[in-house]
């Protein structure tokens, strides 16, 4: 699985995590406007809530692929354990963080479709699910993909 | 009689709207994946640099070999 990951981003797996992540961050603050604009709590006049919603829906799709894209990559080529203790001396705690991290927001994400297609007694929690799943994207991606690019 | 019956009315579609905020999303991705790229730069651990490394180091040893020997 390594070699594949390897193979797939022709070596560079570090940068397309760092792309695809910073993709999928954008994209959940862009989440966040719209369901603003589909709760009503923002109000446009060229887009009207139901619209919000609509594309809210296709564009968080979208961000599930990207993540377990990215999840898999992280997974199979660093691993967890070895994520953490290979890290550089004085990077244990960023690393152990982006580990937590990543992992609650796969079990929140996860929460989240199951609340938005089957369980619907808990759709008024969706609203912090949404906040917390965008919480955790920015945890993840300061842990791992900004300390890429900002750290040097 | 053009009087338009509220039952039969439409129901207003957002297409447009649907089209062109899914555009912004598109337009969003375009520039965070040319950005962020052009912040990394040319691959440090890019495996063609690697290769190159591992030739380099091979020379040296090749030289180091040929001038010990």
């Amino acid at each position: 699985m390594e070699d594949f990951v390897d193979g797939l981003t022709r070596g560079n797996v570090a940068q397309v995590k760092t792309v695809l992540a910073s993709v999928v961050l954008v994209l959940a603050l862009y989440q966040v406007g719209l369901m603003a604009i589909g709760y009503g709590t923002v109000r446009v006049p060229f887009l009207k809530p139901k619209a919000a919603s609509f594309t809210h829906r296709a564009v968080g799709d979208t961000i599930v692929a990207i993540t377990l894209l990215v999840a898999f990559m992280c997974i199979t080529y660093f691993e967890v354990e070895d994520g953490i203790e290979h890290a550089a001396d004085d990077e244990h705690v960023r690393a152990a963080v982006h580990v937590v991290a990543g992992s609650l927001l796969l079990a929140v994400v996860a929460l989240k479709v199951v609340v938005i297609r089957w369980w619907h007694r808990l759709e008024r929690f969706l609203p912090p699910l949404g906040l917390t799943v965008l919480a955790l994207f920015a945890i993840t991606w300061v842990t791992s993909a900004g300390d890429y690019l900002l750290g040097g | 009689m053009s009087r338009s019956n509220p039952a039969k009315r439409k129901a207003p579609t957002y297409g447009r709207q649907v089209l062109a905020s899914l555009f912004a999303a598109v337009l969003i991705v375009a520039i965070t994946i040319f950005a962020v790229t052009a912040a990394i730069g040319p691959g440090r651990d890019a495996r063609e640099l690697r290769e190159l490394q591992e030739l380099q180091e091979e020379h040296r040893e090749d030289r180091e070999g040929n001038s010990g020997g």
